[in-house]
């Protein structure tokens, strides 16, 4: 490149296409000028750009068969504006023994600059990473978090990243042995990175700001055929969909909590609970029947029909129930049992059912009704005429008597509990979730718990 | 998503304590419900056949 | 800005100087002029700017923080790490200011009263990496420091641009966007730096036109 007048630029920039001069294969260049190194995609030769233009060979190297999962000069569409893939690094960092390799994509567009798409190789989470704009203030002599731009980042892994192999136009001198110390704090789905490496002019400091990206959004993007590689738990800026409306769930919860209770004082005070009728003492030999008034004409009501037994052990009772509308000649038909029976197992004692047993029935239409029961019993242990009662192990007594109550609306408790399990339960349900999730993204912390 | 739903959930059962809650039609057991045939003594015949059934069924005991 | 009716001594082509201006790269014939004062000073051809990869185009226009601006002279530096572009651009409102130009990372800064770090702030070569610096209650984060050697020029600029010139300079990051230059000029042993303060901005926020076209690429 000859010194170029002014007006030169007036002029559309080219691609250029120059010969390695170490193997000879042609070398595509990209970046119209803006690189400081170039490594030969035949050869692996890095060569580095003279004043006069020419590239000189820095160290000739064996081209090594890496398999990236993007190809060099592929272009895509990200964040709204094209790039093109110009160079590729691949770093690694080793943590318990255990080597994490990555891919970093140099992307390349002349009016905007460079980007960086990091490719996780272990776990298949992509991220853009660009410079920041400013200085992260460090929150903690411990560098647990950083602040930036008012938002906190909390810190998420360190390690000593080593480049192992490169390909293509970097902007800086990169070579395969570099190391930076990388640090990498999160606020899902943003993040910063605060990089320090050992350079000739003393520490160097590099900031990215880093965002999330969906692997499909980065395969469609550079129109990759197939499916992008297979991704293994929750990526470090993967945005946490459980928490996606945190704030209007628990205020919405806050409304509905105050719609419930509203509704269930209405509900609560607005009935007028009766007691339709009582009668007790009532022979087991007789059917019952009786005519009672239910409810009020054009409403439903609830009501709850009570069968007690006495007296009542180890032993039952049963009531076969019919409510016959007058009106409607419809009858609503139903069974009542009470049974009660105790004892004591292995030093423990035990008991089980009442002598008083209740069956709730809702949507009954008031008016005029004919209550019929036909009751029933265990006729075991009756006591004999004229005996007295001598209580055996274990002790059981059948019922002599019975007596039957009907109230009408009751409250129901069902329907309000119902509904508060609901509006508590749902957002309990996905804070949990949440909470699962952010568990599974520290995993891959520094800050997971386990020894990994 | 997961708002929609809550907010879906949330709204049907308050709906139902607003509109069921006193009369009890849905949450509760379902009776048997059916006509019924009067007997000319002032008894009355049940006509479903399970009616039958479920009268004379309960043998007692556990 | 009026142009004053200045012609080059190798060319005797018009060299419009305008405003600030102290030297002045001829668009016909490349050699750099120096104005001082009434006098005129040929310097020679010393420019050696090299295509770097740059979109902005001399003479283009653009706006920042709403107001209109012209970019009228560009330095290229060169440093270890290879050169970079300073454009000087001259506001609507007779004010000036810098748009920086590296490696697609691009910022506007404006020239601050010297009397705001004077003395509070560290020289050249006492300025550490990764420290703090605090500038009118504002703590910036020393980010970079360089001594840089003159490469080339075009257009206009506010000195006089020859071969020898060493610039040293020291990029600060606050932590809501704040970026702040000190300049040093050729000697780093002082502590009265010029303060430039201003932001990052891409260039799409600037508007500026006409751009450079690349081969392959719209704007």
């Amino acid at each position: 490149m000859t010194e170029p007048t002014p007006k030169l630029f007036r002029d559309e920039a080219k691609a250029e296409s120059v010969k390695c001069l170490a193997c000879g294969g042609p070398i595509a260049l990209h970046t119209f000028g803006a690189r400081q190194r170039v490594v030969c995609p035949h050869c692996g030769s890095t060569l580095a750009p003279q004043d006069s233009g020419a590239l000189a060979v820095l160290e000739a190297a064996a081209r090594q068969r890496q398999t990236s999962a993007l190809p060099l000069h592929a272009r895509g569409t990200l964040e709204g504006a094209e790039w093109e893939i110009v160079g590729i690094c691949w770093r690694r960092c080793v943590v318990d023994g255990v080597a994490y390799p990555w891919q970093e994509f140099l992307l390349f567009n002349p009016y905007r600059g460079f980007r960086w798409l990091i490719y996780s190789i272990s776990d298949g989470h992509w991220t853009l990473g660009g410079n920041l704009d400013g200085a992260p203030q460090i929150l903690d002599s411990r560098h647990h978090a950083v602040r930036f731009r008012g938002r906190r980042f909390k810190h998420f892994q360190g390690a000593a990243a080593v480049v192992t192999y490169v390909e293509g136009e970097f902007t800086w001198e990169v070579r395969a042995g570099d190391k930076a110390d990388v640090n990498d704090f999160v606020d899902p789905p943003d993040g910063l990175s605060i990089e320090q490496a050992s350079g000739p002019d003393g520490a160097e400091l590099t900031f990215t700001a880093q965002h999330h990206v969906e692997p499909a959004a980065v395969w469609k993007a550079f129109g990759q055929p197939g499916k992008p590689p297979r991704s293994h738990g929750v990526g470090a800026l993967r945005p946490n969909p459980w928490r996606r409306h945190r704030r209007s769930i628990w205020l919405s919860l806050l409304v509905f909590v105050g719609a419930w209770a509203l509704l269930t004082w209405l509900l609560a005070n607005g009935r007028q609970e009766r007691r339709v009728f009582a009668d007790n003492n009532l022979d087991f030999a007789d059917a019952y029947s009786r005519e009672l008034t239910i409810g009020r004409e054009g409403t439903r009501t609830a009501i709850e029909f009570t069968l007690t037994a006495e007296p009542l052990e180890n032993s039952w009772a049963y009531a076969d129930v019919m409510l016959v509308n007058l009106a409607t000649e419809e009858a609503v038909g139903f069974g009542v049992e009470a049974s009660y029976y105790h004892g004591v197992d292995g030093g423990e004692s035990w008991s089980e059912g009442s002598p008083r047993a209740t069956v709730t029935i809702g949507g009954v239409e008031g008016g005029k009704y004919l209550l019929q029961v036909q009751p029933q019993r265990d006729t075991a242990n009756l006591p004999a005429a004229g005996e007295l009662f001598i209580p055996i192990y274990p002790a059981a007594r059948s019922p002599t008597s019975y007596g039957l109550e009907l109230v009408e609306d009751v409250f129901l408790v069902r329907y309000s509990a119902l509904a508060l399990l609901i509006i508590l339960g749902i957002p309990m349900f996905g804070g949990l979730m949440g909470w699962l999730f952010e568990r599974r993204r520290w995993q891959n912390s520094d800050y997971s718990g386990t020894s990994e | 998503m997961f708002r929609k739903f809550y907010w879906l959930c949330a709204g049907l059962a308050l709906l139902l304590l607003a509109l069921d809650g006193a009369a009890g039609t849905l949450l509760t057991t379902t009776p048997e419900r059916g006509k019924v045939e009067r007997d000319p003594a002032g008894g009355t015949i049940r006509s479903h056949g399970t009616f039958v059934w479920f009268g004379g069924g309960y043998q007692g005991g556990k | 800005m009026q142009p004053s009716p200045v012609h080059c001594p190798e060319c005797g082509a018009p060299a419009p100087f305008r405003g600030a201006a102290v030297s002045l790269v001829c668009e016909y014939c490349g050699s750099t002029v120096v104005r001082t004062g009434v006098d005129v000073r040929l310097i020679g051809k010393v420019s050696a700017l090299l295509d770097n990869g740059s979109p902005i185009l001399l003479a283009s226009k653009g706006n920042f923080d709403r107001v209109p601006f012209e970019v009228v002279g560009r330095l290229q530096l060169r440093h270890r790490r290879g050169t970079w572009n300073e454009w000087f651009i001259a506001f609507a409102d007779g004010t000036i200011g810098w748009l920086t130009d590296a490696q697609g990372s691009f910022s506007v800064v404006r020239p601050r009263e010297k009397t705001i770090v004077a003395g509070k702030v560290p020289t050249f070569g006492g300025l550490a990496l990764g420290a703090t610096i605090v500038v009118q209650g504002v703590p910036f984060v020393a980010v970079e420091r360089r001594a840089a050697s003159y490469q080339g020029a075009e257009g206009v600029l506010p000195f006089a641009a020859e071969p020898g010139l060493v610039f040293h300079s020291a990029d600060l990051r606050g932590h809501d966007g704040e970026f702040a230059t000190l300049d040093y000029g050729e000697d780093g042993e002082h502590q009265r730096p010029t303060l430039y303060t201003g932001r990052a901005v891409e260039l799409a926020e600037v508007g500026l036109q006409p751009l450079r076209r690349f081969e392959g690429w719209r704007a």
